[in-house]
């Protein structure tokens, strides 16, 4: 029997790319199971891959495959010169599951009912408009220019054209003339063809006047048509008219297909003619082989006819996949979302900025809609973030999100999904098959693990056949193969795992180079993400204005409705780049403006932006979608010294820059300037804070001051100071925070080496509370609790909490646990660091069985007190002097918080408990925590290495750097 | 002249579990390029964010540092793979290496230590002047006050330096460095030695006029 390949998609449990992994095989000869072993042959031996793939695509073509490639030169060689094929044929011929009944596509509108087409139907159709076509003179070798919305229509006439082997290039009506004519004057077109419903009148005169080699105007409206040259006629008009359709002729492989633009970051955009062949095999292996897409699915990728993804889009038909197109306006995040559950799509593509959108509304498509239907959704266009990933899977639902990346210039991607990877938060899945992606390094070696500039080392199909007015190639060149000779160098940078998953940070022209230090400013856009009120942010390089030669960073930012750029908004942005990503993030200057220079595809333009903050003359404003924006860059940028001056009038700040200047023997302290920088020490940190409590009158933690070490970042603490803040952030993240509680001294310095080394990506912060009352006397745990529930409520509404507290702030922990679920609220973690049951909870047995205990010793105790005046005393007697004075206030205050801790007797908790015993308290513990059991019925008991560390008790602490690491790691592994 | 890039010292044999490595801060321009280029892009970025001294001082100390540990790995100390911990402490970036390092630098001194299986921390500073502001500058404990008042006039500026030293020594050993608060580690005051908050606590040979100090895991330690 012989076995016919299985149509695409009949077996969804069985993914095509298996099914053409063991035609590889036998071609092979070997098994291609591993994960990376299908890749590592296709790039080994390109022709016996793509030679595979053509005839397992079963693509209707025609002449010798025999040779399948020309030469191994990335620039220059040629796929299957003697194959003979026709794009409209390969997507409209009938397939095994998808025949001429089939959808074929379905044009949703927000103003009218959608209208769908079978396959059988849309091919006529095509036949139609490739007679009328044919009958006022298209050929193939002319181009044909087609201005409409995503619709029917504009599908139909570029596959009539395609038909023809006519040259189709694309764009939506909604683009500025300037825009339109930058790209098709070079197109040169015989045929243009207007939806003119939602163009101006003034633009459709503009293309005319700019386009002169037009012979032949067509329009897809109902509008009057206009008088005069050249000749106007209605689509359908034409088709009523026409004669039978001409045959649909096989033409070579690099036939040109499309003529695409880049977004034109230098000078006009580049016009690059796509072959039909290389762009057909493309889209069939991505859509087949990574997008597992076949006759059962459903397609819906957003797009506009001015960008490659509509492309993509209509091959989907050479898979037997029914398309979705739609023509209205996104109104809110529901809008794709609602279409996508309404006409049953099954992979949806959209971009990073629309799930951001749909997020930050707080939008939950699977709570309103039902996509069962749906099996993947897709994202391109530019950086998927982690937490977009997680946003998919608790909102979207457990489909996979696939973020695919390649760029109009190949027509295709470069890194993509599979249906047999794992998707990991926050990258691509995997290399395109037959492509060899790389990330290299300047000198062009290789770099996995680390960010690098994207390449492909060796010839695709979809290569452009050249670009257009470019007769010795020459720009051709420059543009791919300059960089790096013998790879096709994309200009996009990547990251690589050895898994050969990657992640895309941003194109490589808007990489900053500040002082020779790479900054990828993908790294301060995700750091952005948690100052709020900046709703997008730019960063762009700008040449020093007073250091030739040298750079800086200019960090533009559009803000929500109402949010003003302040001194305070400004120094959070500062201290969270500064914290988050690193000091050299840290932008020289911060302008708010109202909006991002975009390209007509929506991406952004970060050139244009570097060139107004440098006041240059913006080479691609046509490419812009609002060049109106570079005015308003440079009015802020221009602005924004000013502001900086306004700061420094500020006495406070003008004091703080005095000290610094003393005590640092320096002339110029800027506002900006950084402590270490200047030759500061950490001994002089004290010395500085010493002079600002004297001097201003303000007590600043070393902590505050190690957080922001600018005289701006000092004065704003010394500002902030004053009131303090409750809630300290000990480290940033996101998500519930997890709350630590003080301990007997009131202080949370203790926690700094876990804190360090906990693994969670969320905040962790510190309770400032009040331990005495106004008579200077120890308040009850209760009450202590009580005011630490209220600190906890402000930061965190609502729970889940998550809080812990070591010995004596164990207690307060407990009593706020119990508080907070007393007020109805979730206590989800609560984390009890060596809380030794309170004197005051224990039976008579257990203070048996504790008195028992061999080195028993509670601070409370005389014997403990002792021992710590006799320290005192030994470490005074060395120094030649008796011990002056009664007990030490700090360890009087200490005792007294013990004190109010032994008498707190313990409520029930009913929430989980998890107490971390410590390896030397486990003899002293023994036979107590039933104390604890009694109250705590879901306790579980964890021990950790190190002793309790105790003031008088030399041995090593479990908090101590020793220990501190495992303790860190056993109470992350239960954090909840 | 110390000498053009580091020098190790021997402060004695019991000190084969830490190398230590002085560092000549003053050297010439020559020194300080041929330093730069053993540094990568980043470092030379960050020392250049600094004036021209901390220019010098950054260089210098972070070449020295990377010569220490390339000898101890026997490859150039170019290719030392150096991480950063999110405090600033720098670590050999080699997963399971024994090796632990800190470095300090005052004035036209500086040191780097590197512990063998040892997780260390050394500081150095210049001897300032004795002034009692520094009773006030809350890093002192109740105890170390009163001992440093208790010395003689003449003793306390090497004293109080060297409680410093001590203390911060243990916080770079730490790795949580001022974010701990340094009233918190007591130190025996007049004393060059000894143990403090569960560290050994050594001194380190430097020049007239400075002081250092160096703390050590015990022995059974292993750094992470």
């Amino acid at each position: 029997m012989t076995l016919a390949p299985a149509p695409p998609g009949a077996d969804r449990r069985r993914p095509q790319l298996a099914d053409f992994r063991a035609r590889c095989e036998d071609v092979a000869g070997v098994r291609l199971d591993e994960p990376g072993a299908l890749h590592d042959f296709s790039v080994q031996h390109p022709e016996r891959f793509w030679r595979t793939c053509l005839d397992w695509a079963q693509l209707p073509w025609s002449g010798s495959a025999d040779v399948v490639l020309t030469s191994g030169d990335v620039q220059s060689a040629r796929f299957f010169p003697d194959v003979r094929l026709n794009y409209a044929e390969a997507l409209l011929r009938p397939l095994p599951g998808a025949g001429d009944g089939a959808p074929a596509v379905t044009a949703v509108h927000a103003d009218r009912p959608a209208e769908r087409l079978t396959r059988g139907q849309l091919r006529e159709q095509v036949a139609l408009a490739a007679a009328a076509l044919a009958g006022i003179g298209l050929t193939d070798r002319d181009r044909l220019v087609l201005i409409a919305p995503h619709g029917v229509p504009a599908m139909v006439v570029a596959l009539a054209a395609a038909a023809l082997g006519a040259a189709v290039s694309t764009a939506a009506p909604d683009m500025g003339a300037l825009a339109l004519l930058g790209r098709f004057e070079q197109v040169e077109p015989a045929v243009l063809v207007l939806d003119r419903t939602a163009m101006g009148e003034a633009t459709v005169s503009a293309l005319l006047d700019g386009l002169p080699t037009v012979r032949r105007l067509v329009v897809l409206d109902d509008l009057p048509l206009p008088e005069g040259d050249p000749t106007v006629d209605r689509l359908a008009d034409l088709t009523a008219g026409a004669g039978p359709s001409p045959a649909w002729d096989r033409r070579p492989f690099d036939h040109p297909l499309f003529v695409m633009f880049s977004s034109g970051t230098t000078g006009p955009p580049k016009a690059m003619v796509h072959g039909a062949g290389g762009t057909l095999l493309e889209h069939v292996k991505e859509h087949r082989l990574h997008g597992d897409l076949g006759p059962a699915d459903t397609l819906y990728f957003h797009t506009t006819t001015a960008w490659m993804m509509w492309n993509w889009q209509l091959s989907a038909l050479a898979v037997g996949a029914h398309v979705i197109t739609y023509d209205g306006p996104v109104d809110g995040p529901q809008t794709l979302w609602e279409l996508a559950a309404g006409h049953g799509v099954t992979v949806f593509g959209t971009s990073p900025a629309y799930l951001q959108l749909c997020q930050d509304d707080g939008y939950h498509p699977a709570a309103h809609l039902d996509l069962s239907r749906l099996r993947a959704v897709l994202s391109t266009g530019a950086v998927l973030h982690d937490w977009q990933y997680d946003w998919v899977a608790e909102h979207v639902g457990p489909v996979p999100l696939q973020s695919i990346s390649g760029g109009t210039d190949i027509i295709g991607c470069f890194v993509l999904g599979s249906p047999e990877r794992p998707v990991r938060r926050g990258r691509c899945s995997a290399p395109s098959l037959g492509l060899d992606v790389a990330a290299v390094e300047e000198d062009g070696t290789e770099v996995v693990g680390a960010v690098g500039e994207l390449v492909c080392r060796n010839p695709f199909p979809s290569r452009p056949v050249g670009f257009l007015r470019d007769p010795d190639g020459s720009r051709f060149h420059a543009s791919y193969f300059a960089a790096h000779p013998g790879m096709w160098t994309h200009g996009d940078l990547v990251e690589f795992d050895a898994d050969g998953s990657a992640r895309l940070h941003g194109r490589s022209d808007g990489v900053l180079n500040v002082d020779g230090v790479r900054i990828g400013p993908s790294e301060i856009y995700t750091a952005l993400r948690g100052v709020p009120g900046i709703a997008d942010a730019m960063a762009v390089e700008q040449r020093h204005p007073a250091r030739p030669g040298a750079s800086r960073i200019v960090l533009l930012v559009v803000l929500r409705e109402g949010v003003v750029l302040d001194a305070e908004l400004a120094r959070t942005i500062r201290r969270t780049l500064r914290e988050q990503a690193s000091p050299a993030h840290v932008p020289a200057l911060v302008a708010a403006v109202p909006e991002l220079p975009l390209t007509h595809n929506g991406k952004r333009s970060e050139r244009a932006a570097r060139d107004a903050v440098n006041g240059d003359p913006v080479a691609n404003a046509a490419a812009l979608r609002s060049p109106a924006c570079l005015q308003a860059i440079r009015a802020a940028v221009t602005a924004g010294p000013a502001a900086t001056a306004d700061q420094d009038a500020d006495p406070l700040l003008r004091a703080v820059t005095g000290l610094w200047s003393e005590l640092l023997g320096t002339g110029e302290v800027g506002p900006d300037d950084d402590f270490g920088d200047l030759g500061g020490s950490s001994r002089q940190v004290l010395s500085l804070l010493r002079r600002v409590r004297l001097d201003l009158g303000a007590d600043v933690p070393v902590q505050a001051f190690a957080a922001d070490p600018t005289p701006r970042g000092l004065a704003h603490a010394i500002t902030a100071g004053t009131a303090g803040d409750p809630a300290p952030l000990l480290r940033a993240g996101s998500g519930r925070p997890v709350f630590l509680l003080p301990d007997a001294w009131g202080q949370l310095n203790l926690y700094a080496g876990m804190v360090e080394q906990l693994a969670t990506d969320r905040p962790v912060r510190g309770l400032r509370l009040r331990l005495t009352g106004p008579d200077g006397a120890h308040l009850p745990v209760e009450e202590v609790a009580a005011e630490a529930a209220a600190r906890l409520r402000e930061v965190q509404p609502d729970g889940p909490f998550s809080l812990a507290g070591y010995s004596f702030g164990g207690l307060v922990a407990h009593a706020a646990a119990r508080a907070l679920t007393a007020e109805g609220r979730e206590v989800a973690w609560l984390g009890l660091l060596d809380v030794r049951p309170p004197r005051a909870a224990l039976s008579a047995r257990e203070v048996a069985a504790q008195r028992r205990a061999a080195r028993l010793r509670t601070l409370l105790s005389r014997r403990a007190l002792e021992a710590v005046r006799r320290r005192l005393r030994r470490g005074s007697t060395l120094a030649g002097r008796p011990p002056v004075g009664p007990v030490d206030p700090e360890l009087a205050f200490f005792t007294g918080s013990e004190a109010v801790g032994d008498s707190y007797r313990p409520g029930r908790f009913d929430g989980p408990v998890t107490y971390f015993l410590a390896e030397g308290s486990q003899r002293h513990v023994r036979g107590t925590l039933g104390a604890w059991r009694r109250v705590t019925p879901r306790l579980r008991v964890v021990d950790v290495p190190g002793h309790h560390g105790d003031l008088d008790d030399e041995r090593i602490g479990m908090l101590s750097a020793r220990h501190v690491g495992v303790l860190a790691a056993r109470v992350s592994a239960t954090l909840a | 002249m110390l000498l053009v890039t580091a020098t190790p010292v021997r402060p004695g044999p019991l000190d084969a579990d830490v190398a230590l490595w002085l560092v000549d801060l003053a050297a010439d321009d020559d020194a300080l390029t041929a330093a730069e280029a053993r540094l990568t892009p980043v470092e030379v970025a960050r020392a250049h964010r600094g004036t021209p001294a901390v220019h010098r001082r950054r260089v210098l100390l972070r070449a020295a540092l990377r010569s220490a540990l390339g000898s101890e790995l026997g490859i150039p100390p170019g290719q030392v793979p150096i991480g950063t911990s999110p405090a600033g402490r720098p670590h050999l970036a080699v997963r399971g290496s024994l090796l632990d390092v800190s470095c300090s630098a005052s004035g036209a001194v500086g040191v780097v230590a590197v512990g063998r299986g040892r997780r260390v921390g050394v500081d150095v500073e210049l001897v300032a002047p004795w002034s009692s502001d520094v009773l006030d500058e809350g890093w002192l404990s109740p105890g170390e006050r009163r001992a440093l008042t208790g010395l003689p006039v003449t003793a306390r500026p090497l004293a109080v330096t060297r409680c410093w030293t001590q203390k911060e020594a243990v916080l770079k050993a730490t790795g949580t460095g001022l974010r701990a608060d340094p009233a918190t580690v007591v130190t025996p005051v007049g004393r060059a030695t000894g143990a403090v908050a569960g560290w050994e606590i050594r001194d380190v040979q430097v020049p007239d006029g400075w002081v250092a100090s160096l703390a050590v895991t015990p022995e059974e330690e292993t750094p992470r």
